[in-house]
């Protein structure tokens, strides 16, 4: 019993940490975004996946320095300090405590909303690696370039980079017959440079640790990073195929032939920038290097040692918050 | 026409006969059988549901039923990929997909204005 009102207890305060986290960061990403619109778009991708990962960062960070303690003193690893906070709250799975039923009602909620977030999470990758699968089975694998692309029949106009460990490029017959062969080329050109720089595995990065954020709040943020990992892939095509014009005209073409298709209309898509990403390209505003996903990962591990590091200020800290409540 | 789902190994197998042969009772497809064996009842049962998701029609035929393919395998193969590809479409961004290019119906005019931006730069050049 006591264990579960531990987990509750822990629960509630990565709840409380990444909702909280998530709500600053989406109003700061409001109140900066013409400051950012100026950053090259890698770099820009980088600052967004950072700022997406933050509250879940924190939210595990916290309530690992909050919950270390008494997890440690459990396994005889760190003195038993409970007699030295018994004057207010005291997040501990050694003794018991009678803890308010406001704590353990907040926890409960907190739990069941982390786990909708998690669950709704779940249910859309597995429906969509299900109908991926089923798709490919009716494509046919083709591996002239680095990375293998699967070619589909049937008329909705895909190209699209799919896979984190098997990367691949979804590719419609319908689209490729109905453009050029040079715009064909910057477009896989594009799909590939999403490849390079590992965008499907921050994509479902940023997606796993939204669940630890506040619902819907952190989707200004994944969309703003969305926007920079395409213009930093219309950069890389560029200069891959060796024109921006042609990257431009190849967005075009491929924009054009799905406005003619009503029926996907339906689904509500988003316009996703192209005047802006056409426009960046004509101009020849380059790309710059940043630091990519591996280098934004290891200052992320450092960010969150160096939050564990100061755990007794932070421990002391959340009990009397949880005192609070 | 319904949504159609897609086909799992038994189903893909007995819709692979029913494409080859025509009008098959269940007895036939169980007789088509090589290697692994299914019994006739779940042949039976796997036709029945394969009825019930509009993929076969069927007809009585004495005490049997006598099933048929509503879609050719080409048609079948064609409407199942338009419409996962539709799913995948409306899925887009949900969980971490990168389509090359999203579009809608307000695009129609700012494509045709971007098309003569991108004329206008290559006059220039």
């Amino acid at each position: 019993m006591r264990a579960l009102q531990f987990f509750v207890e822990c629960v509630l305060i990565a709840t409380i940490v990444g909702m909280g986290v998530s709500i600053g960061v989406a109003l700061i990403e409001r109140v900066t975004r013409r400051w950012t619109d100026r950053f090259a778009p890698s770099r820009r991708s980088d600052l967004f996946f950072v700022a997406a990962l933050l509250p879940a960062m924190c939210a595990i960070a916290v309530t690992t320095a909050a919950a270390g303690p008494s997890l440690l003193a459990l396994f005889d690893l760190h003195h038993d300090h409970c007699g030295t906070h018994l004057h207010h709250a005291h997040l501990c799975l050694l003794h018991d405590f009678d803890i308010p039923a406001l704590r353990i009602g907040l926890g409960v909620a907190a739990l069941t909303v982390l786990a909708l977030q998690a669950i709704r999470f779940g249910v859309a990758l597995f429906a969509q690696q299900r109908t991926l699968s089923a798709l490919e089975a009716l494509g046919r694998e083709s591996g002239d370039g680095r990375f293998s692309i699967v070619r589909l029949p049937g008329e909705p106009r895909l190209c699209h980079a799919v896979g984190v460990h098997r990367r691949r490029v979804l590719l419609s017959d319908s689209l490729a017959h109905a453009i050029s062969e040079c715009e064909l080329k910057a477009a896989l050109a594009h799909e590939e440079a999403h490849h390079d720089r590992w965008d499907g595995l921050a994509a479902l990065l940023l997606r796993t640790s939204a669940i630890l954020s506040a619902p819907y709040v952190m989707r200004s943020v994944i969309a703003a990073h969305r926007v920079a990992i395409e213009e930093a892939a219309d950069s890389r095509a560029a200069r891959i195929v060796g024109s921006p014009r042609l990257v431009a005209e190849a967005i075009l073409a491929v924009a054009r032939v799905q406005v003619l298709r009503p029926d996907l209309l339906q689904h509500g898509i988003t316009s996703g920038d192209i005047e802006r990403r056409v426009t960046r390209l004509l101009d020849g505003a380059d790309d710059r290097p940043s630091v990519g996903l591996f280098g934004v990962a290891s200052v992320c591990l450092f960010a969150s040692m160096f939050i564990l590091l100061g755990a007794h200020p932070i421990h002391h800290a959340v009990e009397s918050l949880l005192h609070l409540i | 026409m319904a949504r159609l789902e897609p086909l799992g190994v038994l189903e893909a197998w007995v819709m692979d006969v029913v494409w080859r042969k025509g009008s098959v009772t269940a007895r036939d497809v169980t007789e088509a059988q090589r290697g692994r064996r299914r019994a006739y009842t779940t042949i039976m049962t796997t036709m029945d549901r394969l009825h019930r998701k509009g993929l076969l029609s069927r007809t009585k035929d004495g005490l049997a039923w006598l099933y048929a393919a509503k879609l050719g395998r080409d048609d079948f193969e064609r409407n199942l990929a338009d419409q996962l590809a539709s799913e995948i479409v409306a899925s887009h961004g949900e969980v971490g997909l990168a389509a090359f290019v999203d579009a809608t119906a307000k695009d129609a005019e700012l494509l045709e204005r971007l098309a003569e931006l991108v004329e206008a730069r290559r006059d220039e050049k």
